[in-house]
């Protein structure tokens, strides 16, 4: 009868432990803290703990022990050999009671036929007489118990196996998944986002957060391939980095970035860096030429890039690579159609939209706008005494000067012919009229000559007007700049003139 | 009826393994009161490992933790700093933060300077370590030997090598079994089980301007070497299975580096907690002082919210309620720490004046980390190195020349994270604390 009850019991415990085993969070502590808080209640344990199996070193070493509820990391590590009596836990795969008093038992777990780890049992202290439920080695009859025992620690061995192979399974997938979402996104930035910083920068971030990266970023070879330069990249939790002011010589033994890029043909694609695997370079090959370098790290976090990440940014890197050529493709040709052919400066279709663009941005951002448009004094004297080609000299002189005089953020543009206009955003009227005179001012130090060796004076006017004083939208700030260059022209040849409603005044 | 099946808004409160154990029961116990002062509220308690916390914290700052994210968390003050430039912790509201007639100025620190600035509060204090060495009257005066012998670095190995010698003749005091405890609850080698070695021989982690690591600088070598060599000569042995990691209230030990007050319950000499005979026969001393001088670390654990929380309101009620000086030091003197404020350290010591005046000359030692936002990384480097020379020590092939190359590959690894701050944008970390 009392062994026929305990049997039951078992079953009962071993059907309760299975459905918390299942509500059981996914995460290996808080699995374990339910699974074995559950064991050591029912079954009266003191500790209980949690090795892991290193087949290397043979050795299993403590992951976690639980004692009164509380789930702790362990710090044990135990040598399995002929001394250590674990023998048969090892060859024959089955539970292990080693000490009954106090009692102490080992509990192998598997993966398939693969020995991951084991859990051990341990009471300690005897239990109080008649206390026959739910407890181990419950019965007078020793025979009996030891029968009974092994079956039973069989079952908390499946039990927890199939929970582990579980928590693998649902986080190979959850990687995998992560994994997808990074590949649909890196495709959808391709085909979406044409140019290039705007595309890696898309990109770096879908790998941080896809692929859990502390941090990615993106370096191209240069132009000639003299340097490796900085792009975008992006940082853990939302932050996009901009490189723009990185660059390093593309030449051997300058940093380890440059040395991988420069080493890849010979090491199948990805460096990783010595130090403790937590940083990998990912060189970018596109029709078998390095183009640059995707650099991944988890220096901050410290947690090792394993292999299933390395090779999927392998993949990604392919990818991007080609995506990088098309990119640069694309803005090799909008910069043809953007630009000038002689001046190298925008033309007045881009101008007009991007003025439309910063009018937006000011009025979002409720700063002014200065356009100052001009034009080259007496252009036309000067094409008909040297001819068009000098002609030609002096507006790729004064295309020079502009772009050399304004700040990162400004916009010089061909109006038409010998006409120029520049977009100062961001700027107060004083501000401008002091680049204007500033631009004035390096154009007197023009160096070109006549074929006959005489200096060519270049002098040109401007006139400008401030948005949205002066317009209220881009055609009327326009007109508003013509008009004041106008005025200029007709009373003020050679300077600045801003535009007033009421009058025309000269700066 | 119907409030019993109110919803109640869930916090989830996440702490280390502060009393080992016990933890759980003594939390609890605080908790059962804040919910009874918030009957809306209902508060999960998870304790996590040490070894887990780091590696916790970044998938949640990562936005890759499966489970029920913390609202409040209790955060090492090595981690503060990496936790709030990452984003993970809210700032301390400007008002209302502090409990009533609460005084930032009776901290032992101010809190704001966990983080690289110095000028926002990400946390709130909870409890301290300042490391002293606990050490057994009785085994040092059966010895011959004067608690005089502790107070620098030869005095201190010639009574290791004394207590070995005399433990290995099994003398008697037969429930002592090594020297030295291995310190603190966190496993391996940490940063702050370092740091007064490195600082007593002169050295420092990184270069003042804490832009260069400096851990291959001889002085800091020469704090490792002292340190490890305390292990490798079994001084301070590893645990093993005859020999668990212990505390030295216990009595397995004749000393211990400790940042601990005793347990309150310990203190009671009918205590079943710990040897009941150490009670009366333990000394504490300052760490002993090296080449350089005498230092000690001053650490701890704090309070902070997490930026996930979406209960904030209520979390920071939580710490404000856990944070009173009272329920400080009620949370001290049941974890054995030391509750940060001045004030509230005062009535610990009450029975024990020798004792306090040696914890409060060691503030006058007490050294703090480096104030870098990188600080919880570099962390996780000296660990790991720690672990790579405890290996060696296991494998018995630890030499000086062994344990010089793991600190350089721990100074090539600190010398990258140092070089994030360069890209990151955020601006350089200047000053020392």
């Amino acid at each position: 009868m009392t062994a026929l009850r305990a049997l039951l019991t078992y079953e009962d415990v071993l059907r309760s432990l299975q459905k918390q085993m299942a509500s059981a969070p996914i995460d290996l502590p808080e699995m374990l803290e339910a699974g074995l808080g559950y064991l050591a209640s029912r079954f009266r344990l003191g500790h209980v703990s949690f090795f892991m199996w290193n087949p290397h070193n043979e050795t299993f070493t403590m992951k976690f022990a639980l004692y009164s509820g509380t789930l702790m990391e362990g710090d044990e590590e135990i040598h399995v050999d002929s001394q250590s009596g674990l023998d048969p836990l090892i060859k024959e795969g089955r539970p292990l009671v080693i000490s009954k008093k106090p009692w102490v038992a080992y509990v192998p777990l598997h993966a398939g036929d693969r020995l991951i780890g084991a859990l051990r049992l341990e009471r300690a202290r005897s239990l109080p007489k008649g206390k026959v439920l739910a407890s181990l080695t419950p019965y007078s009859n020793k025979r009996d118990n030891q029968r009974r025992e092994l079956p039973l620690l069989e079952e908390i061995a499946d039990i927890f196996s199939a929970k582990l192979a579980q928590l693998e399974r649902e986080e190979r997938n959850l990687t995998k998944a992560r994994y997808l979402q990074a590949n649909s996104e890196v495709a959808t930035a391709i085909f979406e986002r044409p140019r290039l910083r705007d595309m890696l920068e898309c990109v770096s971030k879908s790998i941080v957060q896809n692929l859990g990266f502390d941090r990615v970023r993106f370096y191209l070879v240069g132009p000639g391939k003299k340097e490796l330069k900085g792009v975008v990249g992006f940082q853990m939790p939302g932050r996009p980095l901009d490189l723009d002011r990185e660059s390093y010589p593309f030449e051997l033994g300058v940093n380890t970035l440059v040395d991988a890029v420069l080493s890849q043909p010979n090491n199948g694609g990805v460096h990783v860096r010595a130090i403790d695997r937590h940083i990998l370079y990912v060189p970018m090959v596109a029709n078998r030429q390095v183009i640059g370098c995707l650099a991944a790290d988890n220096l901050l976090s410290q947690q090792i890039i394993d292999n299933e990440q390395r090779e999927a940014l392998k993949t990604l890197a392919g990818v991007i690579g080609m995506a990088v050529v098309n990119a640069r493709l694309f803005e090799d040709i909008e910069q043809q159609a953007i630009t000038d052919g002689l001046t190298k400066l925008y033309v007045f279709r881009y101008f007009q939209q991007r003025l439309r663009e910063e009018i937006d941005r000011a009025d979002r951002y409720s700063y002014g706008i200065s356009l100052v448009m001009m034009d080259v004094d007496n252009f036309k004297n000067l094409n008909d005494a040297y001819g068009h080609l000098l002609g030609d000299k002096v507006l790729e002189f004064l295309a020079h000067t502009l772009r050399s005089n304004i700040r990162r953020i400004d916009l010089a543009a061909r109006y038409g012919g010998d006409e120029f206009v520049l977009v100062l955003p961001e700027i107060t009227q004083q501000e401008a009229w002091l680049m204007g005179a500033r631009l004035l001012n390096a154009l007197k130090q023009c160096s070109l000559k006549t074929p006959s060796g005489e200096p060519i004076p270049i002098a040109v006017t401007m006139g400008a007007a401030m948005y949205p004083a002066d317009a209220k939208n881009a055609r009327d700030l326009i007109e508003a700049a013509d008009r004041a260059l106008y005025w200029a022209k007709k009373n003020n040849r050679g300077d600045i003139c801003f535009f007033k409603k009421t009058e025309l005044t000269a700066s | 009826m119907l409030g019993n099946n109110r919803h109640k808004t869930e916090l989830n409160l996440w702490v280390m393994p502060n009393a080992g154990y016990t933890t759980k029961s003594i939390l609890q116990a605080l908790i059962q009161e804040f919910e009874g002062e918030h009957p809306d509220t209902s508060v999960r308690l998870t304790v996590y490992p040490w070894s887990l916390g780091w590696s916790r914290l970044m998938e949640v700052v990562k936005g890759r933790y499966l489970g029920a994210l913390p609202d409040v968390l209790q955060v090492g003050t090595t981690w503060v700093a990496t936790l709030a430039h990452l984003g993970a912790l809210e700032r301390v509201p400007e008002s209302n933060w502090l409990s009533d007639n609460e005084d930032l100025s009776t901290y032992i620190w101010d809190p704001g300077e966990n983080n690289e600035t110095g000028q926002e509060l990400f946390c709130l204090p909870w409890f301290i370590d300042v490391r002293v060495l606990y050490y057994r009257l009785d085994l040092l005066d059966m010895l011959g030997l004067a608690p005089t012998a502790l107070q620098d670095w030869s005095g201190f190995t010639q009574v290791c090598g004394e207590v070995k010698k005399f433990l290995s003749r099994s003398g008697p005091v037969p429930t002592i079994l090594a020297p030295i405890a291995l310190p603190g609850q966190k496993p391996g080698v940490q940063m702050h089980d370092l740091a007064p070695w490195i600082w007593a021989a002169g050295g420092d982690f990184c270069t003042p301007d804490l832009r260069q690591a400096s851990l291959l600088d001889q002085p800091c070598v020469q704090g490792c070497e002292f340190y490890f060599d305390l292990i490798h000569h079994g001084f301070m042995p590893l645990s093993s299975p005859t020999l668990p990691q212990g505390h030295f209230f216990t009595g397995h030990y004749a000393m211990q580096f400790s940042g601990n007050w005793p347990l309150q319950d310990f203190l009671n000499p009918s205590s079943t907690y710990c040897a009941r005979d150490v009670a009366q026969k333990f000394g504490v001393a300052l760490l002993p002082a090296g080449p350089q001088g005498r230092f000690t670390f001053l650490g701890g654990s704090n309070l902070a919210v997490a930026s996930v929380s979406q209960n904030k309101a209520l979390a920071w009620e939580l710490i404000r309620f856990l944070g009173t000086p009272a329920r400080q030091l009620q949370h001290a003197r049941l974890v054995g720490g030391l509750p940060p404020s001045v004030a509230s350290m005062e009535p610990l010591f009450e029975k024990h004046p020798a004792a306090k005046s040696v914890f409060w000359a060691s503030f006058a030692h007490a050294r703090r980390l480096p104030r870098l936002i990188e600080l919880g990384s570099i962390e996780q480097i000296i660990l790991k190195m720690g672990a790579r020379v405890l290996d060696l020590i296991r494998d018995r092939s630890y030499t000086h020349k062994r344990l010089y190359e793991e600190i350089k590959i721990a100074n090539e690894e600190m010398n990258a994270v140092l070089s994030l701050h360069r890209y990151s944008g955020h601006g350089l970390v200047t000053g020392v604390p």
